[in-house]
């Protein structure tokens, strides 16, 4: 039991020592730990977010509107209406994404719509242009190209937020200058679409997996090439559908028209005849009148004969009476015939009214003939534009996305896997020093207690014993170390770089995860290399006799390095350089740990550094020694112009975007090619999967036009990806201006992408990534000072004795100092030179792993960085050394009186 | 008076417990003596010798060396005396190992201002053809002279040896010893040697008996005798 507790004592009288191993062992689990884990949490924590939301894993796009129908059948989560459509607020103009409100969202701030004038925005994580108050003033600009909305102005209400979009970048879009800038809920009744264009699918099946594993990938592509497939049916019928209506509406249409003809065509018939009878008739009626009249006329004629006859007719008193009577009958037969002549002529005269009737029903009829006949010609082209148009009718298409083409989704695993690519390398050299040097300070510990191990022994102290006073102070030191190093690796670090992480993403409540494995692993690995050191070391010294270790012999011996052999100019080397350089490559044990172990430190704070360089000046090399214009402007027809024109378009490769350029060699004022490009080449930037030689299929991203490139060179480029095309081998209209002056933007310009644009979105990128670097800077740096710190008290307790004499022999502290301090010193310079050469490797293949698809990082590291890299760890081990001094000068003289080394 | 002690008390401090390892001395050393302080272990040889060479300070008393008062003297003045007034040899040689031998003693010359020559100095503890050795190949007893010519080179006031031929064999012990008489004589150096064996009281000029951390015994020896005279 004393035994045990003298182990105790022990490490309570060495706790400087203790807690450095304590420290070491800290840092290493951390950041092994801690970089591992927080991909991991991120992962999880956004796949839970998704799970609990229901996030699609299809989406399907339907250039018709979906109907009932393929609804029923396809069975979505959630079906709505979305466009794109430019609007402004607060007089700025942005690219808003009009989403109607059958989708699902999450209030997050204000409140819902109360009416139909009043919408809620996606909130974003950073920049919030668009407040709870603001109104939003749609234009007539809009991805559809028809009118869409039955009222343009809104208020906003609320901010919400939506599983869609967790990033801040939302995406792409035809309008201005390319780049979504807000989402908004619009209430469905005022969108003139009535039936959707999205739909979101879930798949039970795929639940069951992390969406972030390559199983989830897998199956989910597997799943998308079946939906792709069920989509070209579905759109057949869509369409078919659409078709048949159409037809089938024509059909009515066009029978009603027969119908509606011939019944016209009957009336008028009808009604000439009618004419045509009435006409007859009268004419009938006249000739009987014509006929009465002329009888009449002859009766009155003959009357008037007779009268005349009479008249002639002497009077006489026997015929007289007779002649009177008769005369008197003729005068009233006279009468009669004239009021009947009268009558008659009283009936003409009716008829010629009658006629004029006739006559007016004739011109109508004629009036009514000729506008019949104008409808018809009227409908029948109507009804022919018609069959026109359904002949005409652009054949539907779905199209089916993913969840990993999610623009939220792919940016946060590119981000969470950028952690993860630097967290394998980076702190697996973290973690090798800390070992290391926690073998060092173990190894040491047993060399300075050579002789309480002889003394022990020859107390009568088993081996095993002795060896578990060492695993002990090893181990219990590697446990605390470790265990509080994991616990801050495991929470500390992923809270702190999730902090970061806000602004990029829409983060749920962190889920932490406690990654028993990783950190068994890395205390197993901790225990093992102490406890194989303290065995090596020990075994070492437990095979030499009891006498020996006790005895004062002096077991090292002094040695020529090379330099005195060959040089000539050693005997005039003053002492203090002669023993630095001698004591420095002396024991090539010390001076191999020592030179890995700073080295290790500058290779990670060279690489720390490196990659925020590599980051922060990436879109300045793009668009200052790549890409020199400034604005890239399209139009619908191009202007006058002395600027470098194109032919431009986003296009697929694989699947990659990139953009397709069609120029002449004008190019070349403009952008910085390897190469000089002419008119004949098909150059592609270096992250676009082909060779030389090689043939690509390069689509748009519309997929209306399909190329077929042979690619002829390949050009560097850091942000983006870019295919230019010879005017040779494509023909196409130029309607992009590239402008090399950063004017105020053309208003004719249908959209103005602007180089400053592009550089905020890799912004997004570089900042994440430079928090891990910043995390990763601050490690190393605590690590170059405890590893300094260490390897400097090792090396002054491995010279205590000698130390003690130069004082005992009248050294001032000055040169004391200076003994030793010029050695660890030296041994620093040495590892940092050996960190520089070797961290520039490191640095190159952790840039890669960080790339990504689009953006490709100058390999270049300039001097600067190699410049601060050394001076910071310089100054580490000056200060380190100032520290130390102190415990130099603590030194007792009288210890080089005592008898053993 | 070359070298006067009066009234030195040292204690020290250990925790709760005050150890007086000097418990109060008095003596002084002529210029040019050869001194032998004898005394068994634990009587305070150490603790004194340590006293006169400036790596310790006194509790009480003083001690002064050519009428300085070494006891009065700042930590800046004590290493200023160490470097130029004192030459001292260790039981266990305390060399460099990583230095030759001429450069273990070069570098004690190149910190004071009127050093003897460093290979002068070796041909006299008879070393000249062991320069370039580093340590580790010499035996003790050349180890112990490589010690003695680096204290002696410095060209010290006093020289102060504590216990020199502890470690080494009995032939070899006597050799140092002679040695040193030799320095003492023919260098006119003052040479104080610390040992616990009472037969070399017979080869000092002044024998000073330590007990117990105060002086049981102090005499002058007339004719003192070269070591090759003295058996044990
Ligand atoms: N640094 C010290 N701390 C405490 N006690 C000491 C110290 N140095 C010596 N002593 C004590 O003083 C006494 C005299 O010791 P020392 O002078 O070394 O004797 P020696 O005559 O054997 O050289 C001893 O009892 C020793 O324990
Ligand atoms: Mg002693």
């Amino acid at each position: 039991m004393k035994f045990y507790k003298s182990v105790f004592q022990t490490i309570i009288q060495t706790k400087s020592r203790f807690l450095s191993i304590v420290t070491i062992c800290m840092l290493g689990a951390i950041v092994l730990t801690g970089l591992l884990i927080t991909s991991i949490d991120m992962q999880k924590t956004m796949h839970h977010y998704y799970q609990q939301q229901n996030f699609y894993d299809i989406q399907m796009i339907s250039t018709y509107s979906f109907d009932e129908e393929t609804l029923n059948d396809i069975k979505p989560n959630t079906s709505f209406i979305q466009f794109e459509n430019v609007g402004i607020s607060n007089n700025k103009t942005y690219n808003f994404r009009v989403v109607s409100d059958e989708n699902q969202y999450t209030l997050l701030s204000g409140r819902l719509p109360q009416n139909e004038s009043e919408i809620v925005i996606l909130k974003k994580t950073k920049n919030h242009t668009i407040k709870i108050g603001d109104t939003i003033e749609l234009t007539e600009k809009n991805s559809i190209n028809k009118k869409t909305l039955n009222t343009t102005t809104f208020k906003v209400v609320g901010e919400v937020s939506e599983p869609s979009y967790i990033a801040n970048l939302l995406g792409g879009t035809s309008l201005g200058n390319g780049v979504l800038d807000h989402v908004i809920y619009v209430s469905k009744n005022q969108i003139t679409i009535k039936n959707p264009t999205h739909v979101h699918v879930s798949i039970p099946e795929l639940k069951q997996h992390n969406t972030f594993t390559t199983t989830y990938e897998v199956k989910l592509k597997a799943i998308t090439n079946a939906f792709e497939e069920k989509a070209i049916k579905y759109a057949q019928d869509i369409e078919n559908r659409v078709k048949t209506k159409a037809i089938e509406q024509l059909n009515v249409e066009k029978a009603q028209f027969e119908k509606e003809k011939t019944e016209k065509s009957k009336a008028l018939l009808q009604a000439k005849q009618k004419i045509t009878n009435n006409e007859n008739e009268i004419y009938k009626k006249l000739n009987n009148l014509n006929k009465q009249a002329t009888q009449v006329k002859t009766h009155l004629e003959q009357i008037q004969k007779t009268l005349n006859q009479l008249a002639t007719i002497k009077v006489d008193e026997m015929n007289s009476t007779q002649i009177a009577l008769q005369k008197t009958q003729l005068i009233q037969k006279e009468e009669m015939l004239q009021s009947q002549q009268t009558q008659i002529q009283q009936a003409i005269n009716q008829l010629d009214i009658a006629k004029q009737n006739i006559a007016k029903a004739k011109q109508t009829l004629l009036n009514n003939t000729k506008q019949y006949e104008a409808k018809i010609a009227e409908a029948s082209k109507k009804i022919a534009s018609a069959e026109e148009e359904i002949k005409a009718l652009k054949p539907a298409k779905i199209y089916v996305e993913n969840r990993l083409k999610n623009v939220g989704y792919h940016t946060f695993k590119s981000e969470s896997n950028n952690i993860k690519s630097l967290a394998t390398i980076f702190p697996l050299i973290f973690f090798f020093v800390c070992v290391l040097v926690t073998m060092m300070t173990m190894r040491r510990m047993i060399e300075e207690e050579k002789r309480l191990i002889g003394t022990l022994k020859s107390l009568g102290y088993k081996n095993i014993t002795i060896w578990t006073r060492y695993i002990i102070y090893g181990v219990t030191a590697c446990l605390i170390g470790t265990t509080i190093g994991v616990v801050i690796g495991m929470y500390f670090i992923p809270m702190l770089l999730f902090k970061t992480y806000e602004l990029l993403f829409r983060f749920p409540k962190i889920y932490y995860v406690f990654d028993f494995k990783t950190a068994l692993l890395t205390l197993i690995c901790l225990v093992v290399c102490v406890a194989t050191t303290i065995t090596v070391s020990l075994y070492k010294m437990l095979k030499m006799n009891t006498a020996t270790l006790l005895s004062n012999i002096n077991t090292t011996t002094g040695r020529k390095i090379m330099l005195e052999k060959t040089g000539l100019m050693w005997n005039k080397l003053k002492f203090l350089t002669k023993i630095t350089l001698r004591n420095t490559f002396f024991s090539k044990f010390r001076l191999i740990m020592t030179v890995i172990g700073i080295g290790g430190c500058t290779m990670l704070l060279l690489t720390g550094l490196g990659l925020s360089h590599a980051v922060k000046t990436v879109s300045n090399k793009q668009y200052s020694k790549i890409h020199l214009f400034q604005q890239q402007a399209t139009y619908k027809t191009l202007p006058i112009t002395n600027e470098v024109t194109i032919y431009n378009e986003i296009v697929e490769v694989d699947d990659q975007y990139a953009q397709l350029f069609v120029g002449d060699e004008r190019l070349n004022e403009i952008i910085n090619f390897d190469q000089t490009f002419n008119k004949d080449d098909v150059i592609i930037t270096n992250k676009i999967k082909a060779n030389i030689g090689q043939t690509i299929k390069v689509s748009s991203v519309d997929k209306q036009n399909t190329y077929y490139l042979k690619v002829t060179g390949k050009t560097t480029n850091h942000i983006g990806n870019f295919i230019y095309v010879g005017s040779n081998v494509l023909q196409k209209e130029h309607k992009t201006v590239l402008i090399k002056n950063n004017t105020s933007p053309d208003n004719e310009a249908e959209t103005t992408i602007f180089a400053q644009d592009n550089i905020t979105r890799v912004q997004a990128m570089i900042d994440s990534i430079d928090v891990v670097i910043i995390v990763i800077v601050i490690l190393s740096l605590l690590l170059v000072f405890v590893v300094t710190y260490n390897i400097t008290v090792i090396s002054i307790s491995e010279r205590i004795k000698e130390l003690a004499t130069l004082k005992v022999l009248g050294f001032y502290p000055k040169e004391i100092y200076r003994y030793i301090f010029n050695e660890v010193l030296l041994l620093s310079f040495l590892g940092i030179l050996f960190g520089l050469i070797f961290g520039e490797q490191m640095f190159s293949v952790v840039l890669k792993t960080v790339e990504g698809a689009n953006i490709t990082f100058d390999k270049s590291l300039p001097l600067s960085i190699y410049l601060i890299t050394f001076l910071i760890v310089i100054m580490f081990t000056l200060l380190i050394t100032i520290i130390l001094r102190r415990q130099i000068k603590k030194i007792n003289m009288l210890e080089a009186l005592k008898s053993y080394d | 008076m070359f070298l006067r002690v009066s009234n030195v008390k040292k204690n020290y401090q250990l925790g709760e417990i005050k150890v007086e390892a000097i418990k109060g001395m008095t003596f002084d050393i002529k210029e040019g003596d050869f001194v032998v302080i004898l005394g068994s272990s634990g009587a305070g040889k150490t603790t004194l010798l340590n006293l006169l060479g400036g790596m310790d300070t006194v509790s009480e008393g003083t001690i002064t060396l050519n009428n300085n008062n070494i006891s009065a003297y700042t930590n800046k003045q004590l290493n200023d005396y160490r470097r130029n007034d004192i030459g001292f040899v260790f039981q266990f040689y305390n060399l460099i190992q990583n230095l030759t031998v001429l450069e273990n003693v070069e570098m004690a010359t190149q910190i004071v201002d009127e050093p003897l020559d460093a290979q002068e100095t070796l041909k006299m503890v008879g070393l000249e053809n062991r320069i370039t050795h580093f340590p580790s190949q010499l035996s003790g007893g050349e180890q112990q002279r490589v010690a003695i010519a680096r204290a002696i080179a410095k060209n010290p006031k006093l020289l102060l040896c504590d216990e020199p031929t502890g470690a080494l064999d009995y032939q070899t012990g006597k050799k140092i010893l002679a040695l040193l008489q030799k320095i003492c004589q023919e260098n006119n150096k003052t040479v104080i040697i610390i040992t616990h064996n009472a037969a070399l009281s017979a080869i000092g000029n002044q024998v000073i008996k330590v007990q117990d951390g105060i002086i049981s015994e102090m005499y002058y020896n007339e004719n003192p005798l070269p070591i090759d005279e003295v058996e044990w």
